[in-house]
Parts: C-alpha cells; structure tokens; sequence
C-alpha cells in the first residue's frame, strides 16, 4: 500500500530556529544568558521529543503495513465487488442530474476556490496542501455517495443529496506537530476572512479511536458551492493513507460481519500509534462576527 | 454474546435533532457487526455512512436514540412514503 511522503518542509523547524537563538549567547547579561540557556535546553528537549515521536511513528507505519499484509492474507481480495453502492444503482435521470452537478462543482473548484486555497498556503511556509492534485472527487465516487444517502435518506431527490456532499472539491492542510495548532488556528480565520462560510461545525477527530484529524466543510459565498478542509499532521495524513484499504473493505457491503470487526480493530491500531499535538482535540471555530456579538 | 443493537439519528442539512432524516442501526453479534438503514423501500439495508462519519466525513451526524424512539423514525418514513405514494 502506498503512503504519499511529505518533503523536508513538514520536519519540525525548531532545529533551524535553535541554532540562531544560540549564536547570541556570549553577549548576553547573566540573568539573560540563564534564561537563554534554559529555551536552549528547553528547545533541546522539544527536538528530542519530536524526533523521538517522528521516529517511533516511522517504526509504527512499518509494523502496522505488516499488520495490513497479514489482514489481507486472512482475508482474501475482493476486487471483484469494490464499488459498495454502483454508481449506476441510481436511476438515468438521477445520474445526468449528478453529472450535471459535477461539472458546476468543477468549473467554481478550479476558477474560484482552488485560487483561494492556494492564496491561503502561500501565506504561510510551515505547512502545505498535500494530495491537491486530488482536490476533485470523481462523478463515479460522488454517484456513490449520493445512491448511499439516497438510500438511507428517504424521500431525498439526487439533487438534495449532490447539493449536501461535502467534499466534491477537498483539500487537505499539512503541519508539522508543533506548528498544528497555531496553524489550525489562524487557517481557519484566513478561510473566513476569505468570505467563505463554515457550513456545519467543525469536526474535531483527535479524540476519536478510528480517525485523527479535523474536517470541515465551507460554503461559497457566491455559488453556495460546498468544498472540504482537512486539516492533518503528517502522521495522521499517513494514518488515512494506511487505513484507506481497509476503509474500502468496511464500505463494501459484501465484508463479512467478523471481518468489519477485524477492520475497525485495524483502524484502532493506526490512530493509536498517531502522536497527538498538545492542545488539538481542544480546537473550535467560531466566526468572528459570532464571536464579538 | 446475545446481540445487541444501537440505534442513531441520522441528521443532515435538511433535517434536524427533533426531525431526523432517517435511522441507522448498528448490530453486534459473536461474529462482528453490521450496520443497517431503514431504506426508501422499507427495508433495512446494509449501509457504510455511520463508519463514514467515524471516519471524519461530516455530511451526516449520529445521535444514539433508544429503540422506541428509532420505532417512531421508522414509522414516520413508513407514513410519509405511503404520502408519497
């Protein structure tokens, strides 16, 4: 299974910040040189946490790939049946009605909000967006989800259920631990200063033991086209990665109940091997108009 | 283990904590577990959404209710689609 690797930019940057702070020692007073030689081994410290956590992740994703590998040898292949709701399960005008969908979704993705995204990254070098050549979810995927909601949302119309999908544009925000907050933070105040409106609250997953991360999605103010922000570490961005197969098997209605739970035990297994930043399952949003009244 | 069964609220944009918009059941047995939707047809049918919305997808939210009131869910699909014609 493949895991999409980040660059150097996700290392922690703390390292780079040390050595300057260092330099300065000589000239300092001494109650200043105590207090600079405390943030340096203070700084020390952090390094060795973080690359302790970023090398016991590293051990962790090749134990829990020879996890996967012994599922799949338990559990034969089921690739004759992945589609777990066929897209053409929804009637013809449904699917041309869908299709349609998909090519507004596209044509406001890429002129306005892909632009507005990347205005966004570009303010800020301590993270990036990852898998954006993904931004737009394939008709036959989006098909899928809305024969899925359909299904379990009677008296829905197709339209109803495409106008509702969260994340037919997405996008993802990558951070190195120590800048997750912080970055979570200002982020989403630069999403809303952009316009862009929060569509339902925020989805915080960092206490959750089958998901590691914060979702959310946005309205355009001018469309009311609906796209998706994830917001992730790099762990937790590989741990989606590392679990996705075995996401695929728990969707397909043919897994076997015993499996499912085998699945779900899998996902448990990466999320809990996923370092938590300090301070992120404790992350909300409210916009600031809400906020001052 | 006898089987035990959860039920949740499905609530998305057009429906709310008073009104759900549907009901999904998640039954554990000896042998694992599986979710179950009251459908249109008014069957319950295997259904991914719940483990989805684990898995951070926020189009829909789950609430646990107790089986009397996913019965009233059910029957109010079941009344609206007789509606419905």
């Amino acid at each position: 299974m493949g895991i999409e690797r980040l660059d150097e930019a996700d290392a922690p940057v703390v390292s780079r910040e040390r050595a300057s702070d260092t330099d300065g020692d000589q000239a300092l007073a001494p109650e200043t040189r105590d207090r600079a030689t405390y943030h340096a081994e203070y700084r020390a410290t952090v390094d060795a946490e973080y690359a302790a956590t970023r090398d016991s992740w590293d051990a962790a994703v090749l134990e829990l790939r020879s996890t996967w590998e012994a599922h799949e040898a338990r559990w034969p292949s089921q690739k004759d049946s992945a589609s777990p709701h066929r897209p053409d399960t929804l009637d013809l005008e449904a699917s041309a009605e869908v299709d349609r969908g998909c090519g507004r979704i596209r044509e406001v993705g890429e002129n306005v909000i892909t632009p507005a995204m990347r205005a966004i990254e570009a303010e800020d070098s301590d993270r990036h967006l990852i898998g954006i050549e993904h931004r737009l979810k394939g008709a036959e995927r989006i098909k899928e989800k809305v024969a899925a909601e359909i299904e379990a949302r009677p008296g829905l119309s197709a339209d109803q259920a495409l106008a509702s999908v969260p994340d037919g544009i997405r996008f993802t925000f990558c951070y190195s631990d120590e800048h997750y907050v912080g970055g979570v933070t200002t982020d989403l105040e630069r999403l809303g200063a952009l316009g862009f409106k929060m569509a339902k609250q925020l989805k915080n997953s960092w206490d959750s033991d089958q998901y590691k991360g914060i979702n959310t999605q946005w309205l355009e103010p001018e469309t009311g086209q609906r796209f998706e922000v994830q917001f992730h570490t790099r762990a937790s961005f590989e741990a989606k990665q590392l679990s996705h197969a075995a996401y695929e098997r728990i969707r397909n209605p043919r897994t076997s109940a015993a499996e499912l739970d085998e699945l779900e035990d899998f996902q448990r297994q990466v999320c809990a091997k996923i370092p938590i930043p300090p301070g992120s399952p404790q992350i909300t949003y409210a916009p600031r108009k809400d906020r001052d009244g | 283990m006898a089987e035990e069964i959860t039920y949740y609220a499905l609530v998305d944009d057009y429906s709310s904590r008073e009104k759900p918009g549907g009901v999904v059941r998640r039954i554990r047995r000896d042998q694992g577990h599986q979710d179950e939707a009251f459908s249109g047809d008014l069957t319950w049918k295997r259904t991914w959404l719940l483990h989805s919305a684990e898995r951070g997808d926020t189009m829909n939210d789950f609430y646990p209710i107790t089986e009397d009131e996913a019965m009233e869910i059910v029957d109010r699909i079941r009344r609206e689609s007789r509606e419905r014609g």
